[in-house]
């Protein structure tokens, strides 16, 4: 199972630059404007000044005047992003992304349409760079761990690809250091890693497995594996379903319970309306906000399948409180429904007594001739 | 005819918004001769409330509002009774969760007007006790229903927590501080309506013309609540003895012979006269429970004005001799003293939970309490406080501070975003206000009576009970309060006096040892050495000392009371002074700024340096009696601007009556501010610089074993890091923490400290004493044979081993390997589940490790000491320095008045404001052979200051300059070693090595 592993390397940083020229002249970090933030990408200039991710940002300012800083922008990255994927796509059929800038792919049987993988590597940065101005690197081996760590690798020596062969894992992984491995992201490991001195990979592959599983469990046994070049896990293309999303951004923020409540009721009033539209039900949703201190609050709810205003908003109520069980103000409140169903299809309730709705359809009416702020209800009237 | 009885300050905390003051004012523009205040659940506004009255001609009613979870009544103060009653319903509240309100009024409603709705309570007290059916605005319907089932009569109140309408936001604000929510969520019932205010009299009258009954009831309650406490009179502490004064007078006089061994006359008279003073003011039973508390502990230190009497010197309270050292027992006790004065005495500070013990034993719960603090907003915490409410955080606060200041920066009227407008307006409103109830570090009152008596108790947290008053409000009631506070110092000497007991036999005991002559102590004093001595370390202090070039006890005591913030160009001027006069058969050089003031400021050579030369020079100057000057220097102390500046007039006219010019009286007036915020008396000074002298006999002496008490009792001006390096330069050798050799603490022995274990981060306290509970039964033989005897985690046996404790002891071993070993012994040990540990794994067959490298030791070091032990922090630099010009600390004196370049490691350092409000910084660096003084002035500060951080290389360029023989240098430029442009080229080169 040939795997590609496709790394931009600073991707978002890389996306600052070809939207803005300007910020090639001086290293770059994207962190968030205030106070105790910390950096979330910095350019391959500021790497090697020294930034790193996670550092603050105020010890950046003050350390490196000349740093630029821009803050992030989720939506320029999303639209990159979905470039970048549709050109991997076009390309190969089994895709996984892992993350922005970062696509695993499953090149089994390619090779009679692209001739060798190195070649079908090149093409595939060539295209990238052509389409969206992205330098690509790729990690070519027989698994998604050993293809991402060659990915990455292929960048210190400024070259576009690394290909591991089969069965050279060990030789490849054991002159790395250990950060080069997963498990360095974790906290508990790295400081065992430090405590053993153990520095290369090479000092891990020495040891005997089954004396790491003593000594750290599961997670030692899975940083012998990955040490010696190991993973099984196949490349998963993600999940794919359909769904509703509403979302609203207050301006400006705002913590007053009223307003948010009415907004609630805004943003069901519109997933009902294009549920009704196009005649599916839904039993599952999930509420999300956002407060101003870029704090995320997530809670999903199953309900009964449904495509009404009531039942919708009185099962969101029920979880508000603890979702916004914070005094800080809210920047925006985002509503998906999912595993819809069509009307059609629904399982109806055995000993259903409500009511049709009828007044839904006709506001429903009013609304998509009018605009759909046509016509209200008083509750949602103080929405933000 | 309307009187307002139900009445809330901003004491009826986070509830209520009017300050006692404005609602005093008020009241006295509206004609109501009465002030009732009844506060929730507290009575914290009762001495502000009494104070207000006399102030604006009214009669206080005391009473508070008792509310628990369905019920509250609003109780009003009749008698005496009453008033007990209230306390100690509202301390049993305090002390019960489960307290219940009726069955609490049912057993002590004597002497108390109720005044409820509550129908539970109407049921069980009509007719048997004073209760009325409270009519307030909104609530009308259901006062007349049960007006009909009971029979009970109505009274007319307001509920006033606000003083208008207009305030109910602000009332609505406190409430969501005070519940951690926001305005959209208040709970139900935790805010009052808006009709709950203050509203005018004749208002009341109309909405409720009505009810002429309730509103008659309302004067009727006002002339019925006649009882008030006195307030001024001195509370003293019980006596244990029949005759107090005879018991003292044995005492004193049993302690004279002991210290003196011969009572001459001077001696006889000076303790006859005191006793007499004491006797008069009726303070015999304060020094008596006071005796009594120090003679149980081991070392204590009396301060404040005490310490100039010889009564407290023979009671062993405190330790200075008076009448060698020039004490004037007046500035303690005088006859035209009004209040009380304070009783300080200082314990080692883990002893005063002791202390307290052994009191609260002593006396009795119910005669005993502590003295609060009553906590309020200030500007800083207002803002902060209702930005939370308006769900801002940290980020728009630093936006709104950054707006602020590039307005005031560019002169122009801040625009700030809303809210902030509107946050900044409400948080001007809120400062000041009250907002909890702590506990004050040592105050401690004492009752012959039940405490309850005069006002209900508090618990705390500590386990101790509080009185609902402040220390002033304490005093402003006539308790006398005792302070029992704690000294780090006190136990640095104790614990140096053991070690040398231990390590040498040697036997010196505090009380008897006295360092005064001690030719070594003097000469540490006079060179400024005085790094970890008892409150003259402060860099500032020890180039006082440099400067002075004297070791005597007066100077010390001199100088411990100039070293205050305002006195910097009195302090030079006194320097100079001292050193011409210091030579024998010399005139003073210079000029008293009046003739009047040269008697009274001889020993000061003619300037203002102890508390008691403001009083006795504007005695001299400008005609003031005794207590007038004594209320002088109080008010300079406190800041208050108003009465300063009345007191000020005074003070100028009582001058030019006595002829004085204005130049003269600017000069003195001037040099009389340099005593704002805090300055000392001369007894209070003499005992702290008696216990500085001590401190500087043992460093001087056993510096090992003070050093390493120093670091061990924690808490002085400097880092760890800064005395281990001081102890260093001492000569002392530094040895790291041993797992048989270490103690807790650090531990000082024949010029060696060795690292406690304390200072091992991550290690708990309680893990340290199983170390040293199983050392007892022998030294640990190896790591597995201590991974046995001690259960602790494997996480503190890995920082133990990382931390070098077992490199003596496994020298043949690696610290990685020593690592595989004890992770194999906790697999073995603890982990049971077979699959984690198969039979076949060995401890033989763990792999042998690399050993660390220098920077990884290092780094180490840095991760569990917070510091390097092995190297000085500047070797990390060592290629950047190799290429620099610079001279070390050592060679300063060589260089005076040129330009150098220095490499230092900022230990410590204080920002203070020039008289043109710029900041400039003091900065204390130390490099490999000594540390050195410097200064940031403001043009330098401005363009440097964001550089200045702490535990940091530095290196420095400027002028030494030598001040009177004190060398500072005057930073021209500072750059930081560890500037990330040269850090990356270094820390290469340093891990390389």
């Amino acid at each position: 199972m040939p795997v590609f592993h496709l790394d931009i390397e600073a991707f978002l940083t890389a996306a600052e630059r070809i939207r803005d020229p300007a910020l090639q002249r001086a290293p770059l970090v994207v962190a968030l404007p205030r106070a105790r933030s910390s950096v979330i990408a910095a350019s391959p200039d500021a790497k090697q000044l020294g930034i790193v991710r996670d550092m603050p940002l105020e010890r950046v300012q003050r350390d490196f005047p000349g740093v630029r800083v821009v803050p992030p922008d989720h939506r320029l990255y999303d639209r990159a992003n979905t470039a970048v994927l549709e050109i991997v796509h076009d390309f190969c059929p089994l895709v996984e992304p892992v993350g922005y800038g970062h696509v695993a792919m499953d090149m089994t049987g390619m090779r009679k349409l692209y001739g060798s993988l190195e070649d079908a590597a090149r093409l595939l940065c060539k295209q990238l760079k052509q389409q969206t101005r992205l330098s690509a690197t790729v990690g070519i081996a027989a698994n998604k761990l050993v293809s991402t760590i060659a990915a990455k690798e292929v960048q210190k020596n400024n070259e576009i690809l690394y290909l591991v062969p089969d069965d050279q894992e060990v030789r490849f992984l054991a002159p790395l250091a250990c950060r080069a491995l997963p498990e360095w992201n974790d906290r508990t490991v790295r400081r065992l890693l430090f405590e053993l001195n153990l520095r290369r990979i090479s000092q891990i592959q020495a040891i005997p497995r089954d004396i790491f599983s003593f000594a750290l469990g599961k997670p030692g046994t899975n940083l012998h594996r990955h040490a010696m070049g190991i993973d099984p896990q196949p490349v998963t293309p993600p999940d794919q379903t359909p769904r509703l999303v509403e979302t609203h951004r207050f301006i400006p923020d705002t913590n007053d319970d009223r307003v948010l409540q009415a907004t609630v009721y805004r943003l069901v009033e519109k997933l009902c309306f294009s549920m009704r539209a196009k005649e599916v039900t839904a039993r599952f949703a999930v509420m999300h906000m956002i407060y101003s201190d870029d704090v995320h609050r997530r809670r999903s709810f199953r309900f009964i399948a449904c495509n009404e205003e009531q039942p919708l908003y009185r099962t969101l109520m029920a979880g508000y409180r603890r979702l916004c069980d914070r005094r800080r103000r809210v920047r925006s409140i985002s509503i998906t429904v999912q595993e819809l169903v069509s009307t059609r299809e629904a399982q109806l309730l055995l000993f259903d007594k409500s009511k049709p709705n009828r007044l839904a359809p006709k506001l429903d009416a009013i609304r998509q001739r009018f605009g759909r702020d046509a016509v209200q209800v008083g509750r949602a009237l103080k929405a933000g | 005819m309307f009187f307002h009885l139900h009445i809330h300050s901003y004491f009826s905390m986070m509830w209520g918004t009017a300050p006692i003051d404005v609602l005093a004012k008020h009241l006295a523009e509206q004609g109501q001769p009465v002030f009732p205040l009844t506060d929730r659940n507290g009575m914290y506004g009762m001495v502000h409330q009494l104070r207000a009255c006399e102030e604006y001609g009214l009669r206080p009613i005391i009473g508070c509002e008792l509310v628990t979870p369905g019920h509250r009544a609003l109780c009003l103060v009749k008698t005496r009774t009453g008033y007990r009653n209230l306390n100690r319903m509202l301390t049993d509240h305090y002390h019960n969760p489960d307290w219940s309100l009726d069955e609490a009024l049912l057993e002590s409603h004597q002497g108390l007007v109720i005044i409820t709705q509550n129908e539970e309570l109407l049921q069980l007290l009509h007719p048997d006790a004073d209760i009325y059916i409270d009519l307030f605005p909104g609530a009308a319907a259901r006062a007349d229903a049960l007006h009909r089932k009971y029979g009970a009569p109505q009274v007319v109140t307001s509920h006033a927590y606000t003083i208008s309408e207009r305030a109910h936001r602000l009332h609505l604000l406190m409430r969501a501080i005070g519940t951690n929510s926001k305005l959209s969520r208040l709970p139900p019932g935790s805010f009052e309506p808006p009709e709950s205010c203050l509203y005018d009299n004749d208002f009341m009258s109309q909405r409720f013309a009505a009810y002429p009954k309730a509103l008659n009831a309302t004067r009727e309650i006002a002339e019925a609540c006649s009882f008030a406490p006195g307030i001024g009179e001195p509370i003293f502490p019980p006596s244990e003895y029949s005759e107090s004064y005879k018991t003292l007078r044995d005492k004193t006089y049993a302690g004279l012979h002991r210290r003196y061994g011969r009572i001459t006359d001077t001696i006889r008279e000076r303790a006859d006269y005191e006793l007499d003073m004491i006797r008069r003011k009726g303070f015999s039973n304060c020094f008596l429970v006071i005796e009594d508390v120090v003679t149980r502990f081991s070392l204590t230190c009396g301060r404040g004005s005490a310490a100039s009497s010889i009564v407290s010197y023979a009671l062993g309270i405190t330790h200075v001799e008076p009448i060698e050292h020039n004490l004037f027992f007046e500035r303690f006790l005088n006859p035209g003293r009004v209040d009380p004065p304070d009783i300080d005495v200082d314990f080692a500070w883990d002893e005063r939970d002791h202390v307290r013990d052994y009191l609260w034993q002593k006396y009795g719960r119910s005669h005993i309490a502590m003295v609060c603090n009553q906590n309020r907003f200030r500007p800083r915490s207002a803002i902060r406080e209702i930005a939370k409410v308006y769900g801002l955080g940290e980020k728009e606060m630093t936006e709104m501070k950054r707006a602020l200041y590039k307005a005031r920066k560019g002169g122009d009227p801040p625009r700030l975003a809303e809210p902030w407008p509107e946050i900044l307006k409400l948080a001007k409103r809120i400062e000041d206000y009250p907002r909890q109830i702590s506990v004050h570090c040592g105050g401690v009152v004492i009752t012959p009576d039940d405490i309850a008596n005069h006002c209900p108790l508090r618990p705390m947290p500590i386990g101790y009970d509080v009185i609902p008053w402040e220390k002033d409000g304490a005093e402003d009631y006539g308790f006398v309060k005792l302070d029992f506070l704690g000294n780090r110092s006190l136990a640095v000497i104790r614990d140096t006096l053991a070690s040398v007991r231990e390590n040498y036999g040697v036997g010196i005991t505090y009380e008897s040892f006295n360092p005064l002559g001690d030719p070594q102590a003097k000469m540490l004093i006079q060179k400024g050495q005085t790094m970890g001595c008892f409150y003259v370390e402060s860099p500032a202090t020890r180039q006082l000392l440099e400067k002075t070039r004297m070791g005597d006890f007066e100077t010390l005591v001199a100088i411990s009371s100039i070293i205050r913030p305002a006195a910097n160009k009195i302090s030079s001027e006194w320097v100079k002074r001292h050193r011409w006069m210091s030579k024998p058969a010399r005139k003073p050089n210079w000029k008293v700024i009046h003739p009047k003031l040269e008697e009274v400021l001889v020993e000061t050579h003619g300037l203002m340096v102890y508390q008691e030369d403001v009083t006795r020079t504007a005695m001299a100057v400008a005609g003031f009696d005794a207590v007038m000057g004594d209320k002088l220097r109080k008010i300079l102390s406190k800041k208050d601007k108003q009465k300063l500046s009345d007191i000020q007039a005074r003070f100028v006219e009582g001058c030019r009556k006595n002829g004085l010019n204005n130049d003269q009286i600017s000069e003195i007036w001037t040099m009389m501010q340099s005593f704002a915020g805090y300055s000392f008396c001369k007894p209070h000074s003499a005992s702290y610089a008696l216990v500085s002298f001590k401190s500087a006999f043992l460093k001087a002496h056993y510096p090992a074993e003070f050093m390493a008490s120093v670091i061990s009792n924690q808490g002085g001006f400097y880092s760890t890091y800064a005395y281990l390096s001081h102890a260093r330069r001492l000569g002392l050798e530094v040895l790291g923490p041993d797992i048989n050799d270490s103690r807790i603490v650090y531990h000082g022995r024949d010029g060696t400290i060795r690292i406690g274990f304390m200072q091992i981060k991550g290690l708990r306290r309680e893990s340290m004493r199983l170390i040293m509970e199983a050392r007892e039964d022998g030294p640990f033989r190896d790591l597995e044979d201590f991974l046995h005897r001690v259960p602790i985690s494997l996480e503190e046996a890995k920082r133990l081993i990382l931390a070098g404790c077992f490199d003596a002891l496994e020298s043949e071993t690696n610290r990685p390997t020593l690592n595989w070993r004890a992770l194999y012994w906790y697999a073995l040990h603890q982990n049971q589940a077979e699959d984690l540990f198969p039979d076949y794994i060995r401890r033989e067959d763990l792999p042998t490790m690399e050993p660390y490298s220098r920077s990884t030791r290092l780094l180490l070091e840095q991760k569990l000491f917070g510091f390097w032990v092995t190297e000085h922090p500047l070797t990390r630099y060592s290629e950047t320095l190799k290429n620099t010009r610079r001279i070390h600390a050592v060679d300063l004196p060589r260089f005076r008045n040129r330009t150098v370049c220095l490499a230092g490691w900022l230990i410590t350092g204080k920002t203070v404001t020039t008289h043109k409000g710029e900041p400039m910084s003091f900065l204390t660096f130390e490099d490999e052979t000594g540390v050195f003084e410097t200064v940031l002035f403001p043009d330098v500060y401005r363009k440097r200051a964001h550089l200045v951080d702490y535990a940091r290389p530095f290196l420095v360029r400027g002028e030494i300059v030598s001040d009177m023989g004190s060398l500072s240098l005057t930073i021209h430029d500072l750059e930081r070693l560890d500037d990330p442009a040269r850090r990356t080229e270094e820390l290469k080169n340093f891990m390389n090595a």
